[in-house]
Formats: structure tokens, sequence, C-alpha cells
């Protein structure tokens, strides 16, 4: 039996929407979706960006709730490949609990049956589709979360918002906008981000390899980044490229 | 450019108005499967295309290449005959200068890209310049939950109405949209416009036109 009125759960997710709105850092966004996901019975999540693998998915991480056990253990496993809630993530635009993402591989069983072993027994996942780069997610676990249709509905409603003002404070870290690629440059940062490497970038684009190099040196500069996966996030938050 | 049809030059332009509920029949009926909508002489129209409509149409050559109605809110509408429920958390805002904003669309071969292309945004834009012309504070609308990253990415600033609730199939969700000269800002930088969408004689300023007051 529910105790919690649907329009009570409405009121909890317009407020945390408007605390969304006030929040100045992704970093406070984190504390008050923690917040937020606690009262229905969530201890960790992730907000996160889901490419299509091979590519790896820390690049894509915007807020990280994990635990940092689950977090170093799935990256050092390489869990995304095979990782079914993901996978069911990219095909669709409503949110699911995670068990009633398809399990199409014995890898992928493992995945959920070692999630179990880390403490994330049960799940609720909402899709983000964006335009302008990967589809996205928020995606939460915890023991006994608090699954009424009211409660998802308001979750489903105050993660869209808490992944908008997250976007919306990075690409505001990232002024001025306009950063401009050259074609040339923003060519050689998508062949980037598909994982191709500088050699198969020139063969590709019919450039030397030494071209190749320069372009993407001179990418990462512009875009303000330490290195080649770095330029590929912020290419992507800068609206440059889209994958 | 987008062309405005009222109530007084809507019969000037019959003939472009046939071509917008033949294309909604094509986009609805046709392609989305809204069986409901789906009528014998393949004109798209509902209980709310009368008089009180406005509609916001991309012309291209004197050709309809897609489209959006507002209706008043004062007047009865979507929101506020057929799914009054969707607001019931916040209420439904209604005031002579709030509008419902329903079936937004572009012709299939006109779509580009996952923004949905220049016709697309030259809806958007053609809107709210025409909402900022006219005094229009709000736009009200019944919107699929997947749209929502979608607005944010223009900068829109969107208030829910209520919790969404699956209609036809999708997740959808009562929205109020204030408007603001900043979101149309943001709206034409998200599609790289320049210049205004709005046919410049649409944009008259007599508000008594729309009797607005």
């Amino acid at each position: 039996m529910s105790t919690t009125s649907s329009n009570a759960y409405a009121r909890r997710a317009f407020d945390f929407i408007d605390a969304f709105e006030t929040c100045a850092a992704p970093a406070t966004v984190l504390d008050k979706l923690a917040l937020a996901l606690k009262s229905f019975g969530y201890s960790s999540f992730l907000v996160t960006g889901v490419p299509e693998p091979p590519q790896r998915l820390e690049p894509f991480i915007l807020l990280n709730g994990w635990s940092q056990d689950w977090t170093s253990h799935y990256i050092r496993e390489n869990y995304y490949l095979d990782d079914p809630v993901a996978a069911h993530c990219r095909s669709t635009v409503d949110p699911f609990e995670w068990s009633d993402a398809p399990i199409p591989s014995k890898r992928a069983a493992e995945v959920m049956r070692v999630a179990q072993d880390f403490g994330l027994k049960r799940g609720f996942l909402v899709p983000v589709a964006r335009t302008r780069s990967v589809h996205a997610c928020v995606t939460m676990s915890g023991e006994r979360p608090d699954f009424e249709p009211s409660a998802k509905k308001a979750i489903h409603l105050l993660s869209l918002f808490a992944h908008a003002r997250i976007m919306s404070l990075l690409s505001g870290n990232m002024k001025p906008r306009h950063i401009a690629l050259s074609p040339r440059e923003r060519e050689a940062m998508t062949w980037t981000a598909a994982g191709k490497s500088s050699w198969e970038m020139a063969v590709i684009m019919g450039i030397t390899e030494r071209t190749a190099n320069f372009l993407v040196a001179r990418a990462q500069q512009k875009l303000n980044a330490a290195n080649r996966t770095h330029a590929v996030v912020n290419a992507i938050r800068a609206g440059e490229i889209q994958i | 450019m987008i062309l405005v049809l009222h109530a007084e030059n809507r019969r000037k332009y019959a003939d472009v108005l046939l071509q917008h509920y033949r294309i909604r029949h094509d986009v609805y009926v046709g392609e989305r499967k809204w069986m409901k909508l789906a009528r014998a002489d393949g004109l798209e129209r509902d209980q709310f295309d009368n008089d009180n409509a406005l509609y916001i149409l991309a012309m291209e050559d004197n050709k309809v290449v897609g489209g959006s109605r507002l209706i008043p809110t004062l007047k009865p509408h979507l929101l506020s005959e057929v799914f009054p429920y969707l607001a019931n958390v916040r209420g439904l805002p209604r005031a002579h200068d709030i509008y419902e904003w329903t079936r937004v669309h572009v012709v299939k071969d006109r779509r580009e890209g996952r923004n949905g292309g220049p016709i697309a945004g030259s809806i958007y834009c053609g809107i709210l310049e025409f909402c900022l012309a006219q005094g229009i504070s709000s736009l009200t609308a019944l919107v699929e939950m997947w749209w929502l990253p979608r607005f944010h990415e223009m900068g829109w600033e969107l208030r829910p109405l209520g919790l969404p609730e699956l209609i036809e199939g999708e997740w959808s969700i009562a929205v109020e949209l204030p408007i603001r000269p900043e979101i149309l800002v943001s709206t034409r930088e998200f599609f790289g416009f320049s210049n205004a969408s709005l046919m410049p004689p649409e944009i008259f300023s007599p508000r008594e036109e729309l009797a607005l007051s």
C-alpha cells in the first residue's frame, strides 16, 4: 500500500527541480540529486553519456555517485561493453527497472550478478535523448527503492531536469562557446571519438599521419584539453562533434 | 518563412489552410498512426480548429512544409477539455495572454538531423517571435517526455504542471513555457539562425487584431 499520494510525489519532484535551478556548480547538483534520489530509497547513482561500444564509458561520465569500489571494478573489468542496462538504455527513451533489461549473454548476466555483490541490488534508469551529443542517462540503485508508479514518474521528471542543469552548467563553464574547430579538425575529432588512431585517421582522411597528429593537437589546444580523451569530451559538450 | 493565419486572414489563405490540414493527416494519421484523428476527406481537423485557432505555418514557394497551432487558453483547448488531469498538481494556467501550443510538425522530406532541421527551427523561432510581438506571456503544451532534453538544449525553461502519464503509449507531460526574449536568442543560436523567421507583415502590432485584451 502506498502511503504517499501521487500529488505529494509530484510536489517533491517540483521542489527538487527548483533546487537544481539554484545550483551554481555541477558538484552542487550532485549533492541535490543524491538527496532527491535518497528520498526515493536510492543510495547511489550515475549521470553519464552512453556511447556505443567499443567506445569506453569513462569520458562520458558527468556525475559519479557510485561507490569508488564499484566504479574501479566496473572500469577495470570493462563491464560497459556487456552491461545489459546500458545496452537497453541505448535502445529506448522510456525509463525502466534494471531487472527489465534483457540479458543477452553470460557476460551480461555476470555484470548484473557482480553489481549485486557490490550492493547494487535493484535499480532504475531514466534515458536522456539529446540532439547534440550521445544519448545520456541517469541511472540509480538502492536496497529497497520505492517502485510506486508515481515515484517512478517523479524520478523520470526530476532526472531530466537534473541532467539539463548539469549540461547547462558545463556548457557555461566552456564559454566562450564558439570554440569553432575547422572542418578538418572537427573531422579529426570525430574519428578520434570513434577510437581511430592517427594512422587510421590518416588513411581514412587521405592525409599523412603527421598532419593527422597536427589536426588533433590543434583541436586539443582549442578545446583546452589535456589529452585526446579530454578533447573528445569537451568537443561533444561544446556541440562541435556529434556521435 | 513563417506565415501566421488567424480569424481575419484565414479566408484569404483558404488553400494554404487546406494544405495544412492535409499535411497533418499525413503526419498524425499516416505516419504516427493516431487513428482517432483519421478522416475520410484526408484532412485532419478536430474540435479546436475553429475561428479561435492560430496557425503558425512554415512556407516555401507557396507550399506548406510544416506548422503548428495555438489556441487561446480562455477558450476550450486540448488540456482543458481532454487532459485536464495532466495539470492536476499546479493547475492549468488560463489567461488572455496564455495560449496552448499543439500539433508541431514538419513534412517528412524536410526533417533533417537530430535537432529536426531548419524548418523545425523556423517554426519554433516563429512561434517565439509571434508570442513576443503579441505580448503572449506563456504557452502551455502537452509534450512527450523524450522531447524535454531537446527543449532544454534550446534553453527553454519549462514548468511541469503535473506528473508524466502514458498517452497513446508515450510518456507525456503538461508544461508551461514562459516566453522571454532570452529563449528566442538561445533557440536561434541552437539552430544557427541570425534572422527573424516570421514574415514581416505578420508582426502586426495592434493587439486588438487578435482580441488579446
